[in-house]
């Protein structure tokens, strides 16, 4: 009775849920019409204009300036259940960075639609999601630039050596990239006035956690983006800020608008795995793991096999760095997968394979969407004459990206990577689906969709800026120090993944405690309060004048709740948990209410 | 280039220039003194007396008027203007050679190594030429105007690499190149002076002169230089940045000039002299201001402005470097920065050769 109640409630939801999408009835994307009453799916564009803006250490003569190249941003709007007017914002976004959010966030369990994550590689087609964010608040997915279905435009992109000039610090670095989802999410609120003064939840995972800090920052300390005090100078967002903020705040119009008032819209942010200060987690999870009986050591009691740590190495190698000796181990010792170590190796990019592979077909990109995709103009090829998503096509072919695997001594990050590639390759030659079909074929630099844009990442590595020692990569210990400032006003959540390595949540706390400058302790209080499910918070206590500009600052709590059987991407692993505890912690921080 | 409003300020400098030299030339050789000569050649047209012998024998006492025309060299002592220089050179330095030693020394880079073709020259002397009308108001006594113009130009090409090895052996090369790096002063000075002069012999006399007047400077800083940044793994050497640039800043201003020293005439035949003169001349200029210009990425920037001495802290992960230097850049620069007003120094011990003619 039980098995055929819950089969019929599936039943009834599923008809629901499709009830919604009707093919005929597909809304326009690029230019959404707008509805009174209820704001439709929309899917599509938004075109990010070129940007000036410059780098500094208070030096005029040499400040490096730059100009950011025009791109085309994917985004994905699903309205709220309900009352969609009234609710908040929810933007999402991947990390990696230049990982998409649409084979990640977008395709597990966020949004109205969803993989099966029940299945191996979350199945074959997109289902109704059961615990869609839509019962929480309208849903905004962003692939930042270069991922998923984002794509650049310059002149001449069939010179490949100019296209591997674009694959630098003008577009990629931890600023440029924030300024591109604040510009984006800006934009979209002011083609929404419906909802354009409603609280925004900013929600991001693994390197979005990085991104997370660089927008709150920007937009709570907007000003110093513009007045030489901050390293990145960015005269145009500020622009753009404040004339958000004139319509949201008009009675501050002409005035510079506080931290306090700003944090009624921008309230809240949730951070899946996050980094939020990645130098010092890095630090504090090799010291964690290389620990005698730590659960590497475990690991290589289960597989039989040895693990010698960093220290044993000769300081030459690069192994002797801890976490580039744990990454090493997870993936050519122990072959386990070091996004959810209890699974063999690749089991986490083997969702986000399969999501990239299922995106490509214009049927069940319509689906997630709730859009007729073929509505949306920017995606045909013949829109994308000046398009660009790689500069070495060789760098996708499979072969090639093994044998520089065995050339090259390679950092941490980057070896996390390749695996991604080394999938990519397999899609580039060819892409799957039938989007050639569709909207045309592509010249050979350009894709459809890129899981992990392996070119557009390294150039977050090595860039112009960071070569010439602006500190603008995410190991910056700036990162954590935004971070902490963000928290002194913005409500925040962060999930707690036993199983993960890549991000080992347990350093946290004690990573934002090498923060010495701004905190006095940060402690990790594991246990349930009032009836949790799942306890967990970080109490941060804050010096006195920790930060000049806010009186009073003595502690903040973070909720830290525990995902025991997760890995890094808990929307995949404990979907359900991850819904409950969010909406839950909406409402006990004054935010929605499930419907 | 000159601005209409220097070119005004020169032209009636000018004017008050001729205007002094007729005003001496006439207050100095009181009319009656000329009819009286006339006189005595229109009474005795046909015979010498022994007065006009006299004259003729010494010549050179009866000369009143004398041209002079001179140059020479003289030091400078261009502290504000070279601060340009020292600006330039102490944040390549930074910028580049301690920042390298730090990845180095921190295990972020194997090695680095650097090649340098030419310098940030100062400007520490410059070259005089003079132009002086003197009357003699007795043998011993002179007054004069004159016109004075110094300049200095010290436009070269500087290039420099910076090669970086990464630990896993990818190489990074820096390369820029100046064309051209440039600082120039120049000035002009309209004097009036009175010169004491005392024959030590027949044909050598001494003199000791004391000068004044305005001075009006001028003074340009170019920098064009292409930036390159190479990368060289096993497989590429690909151009991965490259930027050109051009900075472009004048000036230009009025001030004083106290002109003083002494010398040595000799007399040669026909009139002529030559003089070596020594001395020291204080020459500064300030509330300089002017034009500037910059480009970067095909993208140009223009400006009016007043030079001001600026002082900023350059705060990185690898030191910090304090550093004071002039511009006329107040878009680019908070006027926070600002610590004192610019001046333009001229001033410097001179050395110069002429030579004198009489009649």
């Amino acid at each position: 009775m039980k098995r055929f109640l819950a089969v019929s409630v599936a039943l009834l939801f599923f008809m629901y849920c499709q009830s919604e999408f009707p093919q005929s009835e597909y809304p326009q994307s690029e230019s959404p019409q707008q509805e009174s009453q209820s704001l439709p799916c929309e899917a599509g564009f938004i075109t990010v204009e070129p940007v000036d803006f410059y780098f500094h250490y208070q030096s005029y003569f040499s400040r490096l300036a730059l100009r950011s190249s025009a791109a085309r941003i994917w985004y994905s709007f699903h309205p709220a259940d309900q009352d969609c007017e009234e609710k908040p914002l929810f933007i999402f976004f991947n990390g990696g960075p230049c990982g998409a959010t649409s084979s990640g966030l977008w395709s597990f369990n966020t949004s109205k639609m969803t993989l099966d994550t029940s299945l191996e590689n979350g199945g074959d087609e997109f289902i109704p999601n059961p615990v869609s964010w839509t019962r929480l608040g309208n849903l905004l997915h962003v692939d930042s630039r270069q991922a998923g279905f984002s794509y650049n435009l310059m002149n001449s992109p069939q010179d490949w050596e100019e296209r591997f000039k674009e694959f630098n610090a003008q577009n990629f670095n931890i600023y440029i990239d924030g300024a591109d989802f604040i510009r984006v999410l800006l934009k979209f609120l002011s083609d929404h006035p419906e909802i354009q003064k409603n609280p925004v939840i900013i929600t991001g995972e693994s390197y979005g956690g990085i991104r997370s800090n660089v927008m709150l920052h920007i937009l709570l300390n907007y000003k110093d983006y513009a007045n030489g005090k901050e390293i990145y100078q960015d005269y145009d967002l500020v622009d753009k800020i404040q004339a958000h903020y004139d319509t949201v705040f008009p009675e501050y119009t002409n005035q510079t608008v506080p931290p306090e008032v700003i944090t009624t819209q921008f309230s809240h942010q949730i951070l899946i795995q996050p980094a939020v200060s990645y130098s010092n987690q890095h630090l504090v999870t090799g010291e964690i793991l290389e620990q005698e009986g730590s659960i590497i050591y475990q690991i290589a009691e289960e597989e039989g096999v040895e693990f010698i740590p960093s220290w044993q190495r000769p300081s030459s190698d690069p192994l002797s760095d801890p976490m580039n000796n744990i990454s090493d181990f997870m993936h050519n010792v122990a072959e386990r997968d070091i996004y959810n170590y209890v699974k063999p190796e690749d089991w986490f990019w083997d969702f986000f394979y399969n999501a990239a592979t299922l995106l490509r077909t214009t049927e069940n990109l319509s689906i997630v969407t709730g859009v007729d995709v073929t509505s949306i103009a920017s995606l045909y090829a013949s829109a994308r004459v000046n398009a660009y998503r790689i500069y070495n096509e060789s760098s996708y072919d499979a072969e090639n990206t093994v044998n520089q695997e065995t050339n090259k001594v390679v950092s941490f990050e980057e070896l996390l990577f390749r695996t991604m590639a080394r999938k990519e390759a397999k899609l580039s030659a060819v892409e799957p689906g039938d989007m050639s079909e569709v909207f045309g074929l592509l010249q050979p630099w350009d894709r459809y969709f890129i899981s992990l844009n392996y070119d557009a990442n390294s150039a977050f590595h090595r860039n112009i800026a960071l070569h010439r020692g602006y500190d603008v990569n995410f190991y910056a210990q700036i990162c954590g120090s935004m971070f902490l400032k963000n928290v002194a006003y913005v409500n925040t959540f962060i999930t707690d993944a036993s199983y993960d390595i890549v991000v080992y949540s347990k350093a946290i706390p004690g990573s934002l405690a090498l923060h010495t400058d701004i905190l006095e302790s940060s402690i990790h209080d594991i246990e349930p309060q009032g009836g949790e499910k799942r306890g967990g918070r970080i109490i941060l206590k804050y010096l006195p004048d920790a930060f000049p500009d806010i009186s009073g600052l003595n502690t903040r709590t973070i909720r830290f709740p525990l995902y025991a059987t997760s890995g890094h991407a808990v929307s995949i692993t404990q979907p359900a948990e991850l819904f409950s505890d969010v909406s839950d912690w909406l409402a006990d921080t004054g935010l929605g209410d499930i419907q | 280039m000159r601005s209409s409003k220097e070119k005004r300020i020169s032209k009636s400098s000018l004017i008050l220039f001729v205007y002094l030299g007729i005003a001496l030339a006439t207050s100095l050789n009181p009319p009656e003194l000329f009819p009286k000569e006339t006189a005595e050649k229109k009474s005795a047209p046909s015979r010498e007396t022994g007065k006009s012998i006299e004259k003729k024998k010494n010549g050179l006492k009866q000369k009143r008027f004398q041209i002079e025309l001179c140059g020479g060299f003289s030091t400078l002592n261009l502290s504000d203007y070279n601060l340009l220089a020292d600006y330039d050179f102490q944040t390549q330095n930074f910028f580049y050679d301690v920042y390298y030693d730090y990845l180095r020394d921190n295990g972020q880079i194997s090695s680095w190594s650097k090649e340098q073709d030419g310098k940030y020259k100062k400007i520490k002397d410059v070259i005089p030429f003079g132009f002086r009308f003197k009357i003699y108001l007795n043998n011993s006594i002179a007054f004069s105007v004159g016109f004075k113009y110094l300049s200095r130009n010290h436009t070269n090409d500087l290039d420099y690499q910076y090669v970086i090895t990464e630990n896993n052996g990818t190489q990074y090369i820096d390369n820029k190149e100046f064309s051209p790096y440039a600082l120039s002063v120049r000035g002009h000075a309209e004097m009036a002076g009175i010169h004491f002069e005392k024959k030590i012999k027949d044909s050598i006399g001494i003199e000791a002169y004391f000068m004044g007047g305005p001075l009006f400077v001028e003074c340009v800083y170019m920098a064009d230089w292409l930036y390159e940044l190479w990368y060289i793994d096993d497989i590429y050497t690909l151009l991965m940045y490259d930027n050109d640039s051009m900075l472009e800043e004048s000036g230009t201003g009025t001030g004083f000039v106290l002109d003083f020293g002494g010398r040595i005439n000799i007399a040669l035949k026909h009139n002529l002299g030559l003089f070596f003169e020594g001395g020291y001349a204080y020459q500064v200029a300030k509330k300089i201001s002017g034009s500037g210009r910059e480009t970067r990425d095909n993208s140009t920037t223009s400006w009016e402005g007043e030079w001001g001495i600026i002082e900023e802290n350059i705060q990185t992960p690898w030191g910090n470097l304090e550093l004071q230097f002039p511009t006329n850049y107040w878009e680019g620069w908070s006027k926070d920065l600002k610590i004192r007003d610019f001046k333009l120094d001229l001033s410097g011990f001179q050395m110069r050769i002429g030579v004198s003619y009489k009649f």
